[in-house]
């Protein structure tokens, strides 16, 4: 604990990217307690309302509370985001240490993981999604194949810098299993390449999803995200800027948060990427 | 040196073989019958079925792969549902607009990007660098289409500096061309001006540590000197490598500037098929992106060659 505290005290910018993170988390979590509206909630009477002490961020064009919807929207966002990551890991790690561990597996598997990535990451998303149909797991399922390669290929180049080294073939003489290799010996070391990875592919997410709805084939219409909410504004953009203006802000500070953090923690898990 | 590239573009053909099977397959990730899907609810039976062998999904999938890759191979992306056109075609008619938006925001962004990051690593730990780092750091945390949003908000709603949308082609009237396409760039730019910048400082700082740089400052060379004859010519490499890296992530946020200009471009046109589920179409732009990325890292390949003789080929 204490040698996070120092990273922490350190790297100022790491500490400023925590305090965002936790700021957008809490509004999310606390979505139900700091609105005073719910999302859904229409008042024709108050249309398009600009920013005031009743509606701090303004009303929409149905007199939807905005604030309401933005932090119901972070709630909707940093979910998609945080299974896109779950997702991308999890599949990272299974195709990263088979190939990494069994040479056999190891062509067929990198040449997909380089064939989705001969794709720029939001083409072969919106490809999928105009495939599979908006929704929510669809983008989850998405995004998290385009961003699979990334943590594929660190954990694959870990493995091959450990997998003839003396304590794994001492497991190895000793009887362990492969399973028990990989999971036990294997794993745990990859542990911090994984976690820098998966700030960055939070962040890439957050981006990712926001640019999916935007478009208009990501998270449905009918559930509030900032994609969605900023999409939704865009019409109404001349007459009703704060529309627009408060879910990108949103967006920027969330994945302003995860960068600075990130940085932090790839400088102090990983100092031989630092530069 | 002919031998080398002749060599790669052979290697292009197993490197396109990947992304071709995968995007032959994105028609399996439907949620149901295609054909059905392409021509929505009204459409009767006899049209569905009409489609089906029309398009060939009545066949084996072995059958329809080989089908894909023989008309592949003859450079035929199939026809467009929705259109009525050859996919190539409309792809061909879209592509001026997408290729003078990147190369537009590619300029920017290199120009930007570059000039931040030598800037900053040469004043390393200075206001100017810790200046350009805020930018960086902003930069590449803010959604291009925001961006372009809030520009269009400025500059063509508030102050009528530019047009929000339109398009007039480079070679009937470059003066507007550059005029529609001035914010499009910009705010696809940007972002990547930020990565750039970011790149540019790590490599140009491990370039200023090294041991040749210190023995050019100890023969008492100017600083300029050292920077512009020694630090600049070594730090091409990974710049090159960077610049080739931001294309395609230009190409993939062209798809959201464009819509939100009303470009007539790629990217737009894949929009407009994904939301009508003109299956072919999308299929056809995908690969194109794909085969476009991949000619570019090419490129880039080969201009590392001639810009540093040390590689071997």
């Amino acid at each position: 604990m204490t040698r996070w505290k120092k990273m922490l005290q350190q790297r100022r910018s790491a500490l400023m990217g925590l305090v965002l993170v936790g700021f957008v988390l809490t509004a999310a979590l606390g979505a139900g307690w700091f609105a005073r509206f719910t999302p859904d909630e229409m008042d024709v009477t108050n249309r398009l309302l600009a920013p005031s002490w009743e509606h701090l961020m303004g009303t929409d064009e149905f007199g939807r509370d905005l604030l309401a919807r933005v932090l119901y929207g972070a709630r909707n966002s940093l979910t998609v985001a945080f299974f896109i990551v779950v997702a991308a890991v999890g599949m990272g790690l299974v195709f990263g240490l088979m190939a990494g561990y069994y040479p056999r597996m190891d062509t067929v598997i990198m040449r997909v993981m380089d064939g989705l990535m001969a794709f720029p990451g939001i083409v072969l998303a919106i490809a999928m999604m105009g495939a599979m149909g908006p929704s929510m797991l669809n983008v989850i399922v998405a995004l998290g194949i385009v961003y699979t390669p990334r943590v594929a290929r660190v954990v694959r180049s870990f493995i091959l810098t450990v997998r003839e080294s003396q304590y794994i073939e001492a497991a190895r003489a000793m009887g362990a299993l492969d399973t028990r290799i990989l999971f036990y010996h294997i794993l745990p070391n990859c542990f911090s390449p994984i976690v820098v990875q998966a700030s960055f592919i939070f962040s890439y997410a957050i981006l990712g999803e926001a640019a999916l709805s935007f478009l208009g084939v990501g998270v449905p219409a009918t559930l509030p995200s900032w994609g969605n909410i900023l999409s939704e504004g865009r019409v109404y953009m001349q007459i009703a800027p704060w529309l627009t203006v408060f879910p990108g802000l949103s967006i920027m500070i969330t994945v302003l948060g995860l960068n600075m953090l990130g940085d932090g923690l790839r400088d102090f898990l990983d100092p031989r990427l630092k530069k | 040196m002919g031998a080398y590239i002749l060599k790669r573009l052979l290697q292009l053909i197993p490197t396109m073989l990947i992304p071709s099977v995968m995007v032959f397959m994105l028609i399996f990730f439907s949620p149901g019958d295609p054909a059905s899907l392409m021509l929505g609810p009204d459409a009767t039976m006899e049209q569905i079925a009409q489609l089906r062998t029309q398009m060939g999904y009545d066949q084996p999938v072995a059958v329809q792969m080989a089908r894909w890759f023989s008309n592949l191979l003859k450079g035929d992306l199939g026809e467009s549902i929705f259109l009525n056109q050859p996919v190539v075609q409309a792809i061909g008619e879209h592509l001026g607009v997408t290729m003078a938006l990147t190369i537009f925001a590619m300029v920017i962004a290199s120009s930007i990007g570059v000039t931040l990051g030598v800037v900053s690593a040469v004043n390393r730990g200075k206001p100017l660098d810790q200046a350009a780092m805020i930018f960086s750091v902003f930069g590449v945390s803010i959604p291009e289409f925001w961006l372009a949003l809030n520009l269009i908000l400025f500059f063509s709603v508030y102050h009528q500096i530019f047009p929000i949308g339109g398009y007039v082609p480079f070679f009937e009237d470059p003066a507007g061309c550059i005029k529609t396409l001035f914010l499009p760039a910009v705010s696809l730019g940007i972002t990547q001006a930020a990565f750039i910048a970011r790149m540019v400082r790590s490599s140009v700082l491990e370039i200023l540590d090294a041991e040749y740089v210190r023995t050019a400052m100890a023969k008492g060379l100017l600083y300029r000197k050292v920077v512009m004859k020694h630090v600049m010519k070594n730090a091409m490499v990974p710049t090159v490598t960077v610049v080739g890296m931001t294309f395609s992530v230009l190409l993939g946020g062209a798809i959201a500037i464009e819509m939100v200009f009303n470009l007539p471009g790629i990217g737009r046109l894949l929009m407009n098929a994904v939301l009508r589920r003109d299956y072919p179409l999308i299929q056809g732009i995908v690969l194109f992106i794909a085969a476009a990325y991949i000619v570019i890292n090419l490129l880039v390949d080969l201009i590392y060659v001639y810009i540093d003789p040390r590689i071997e080929y």
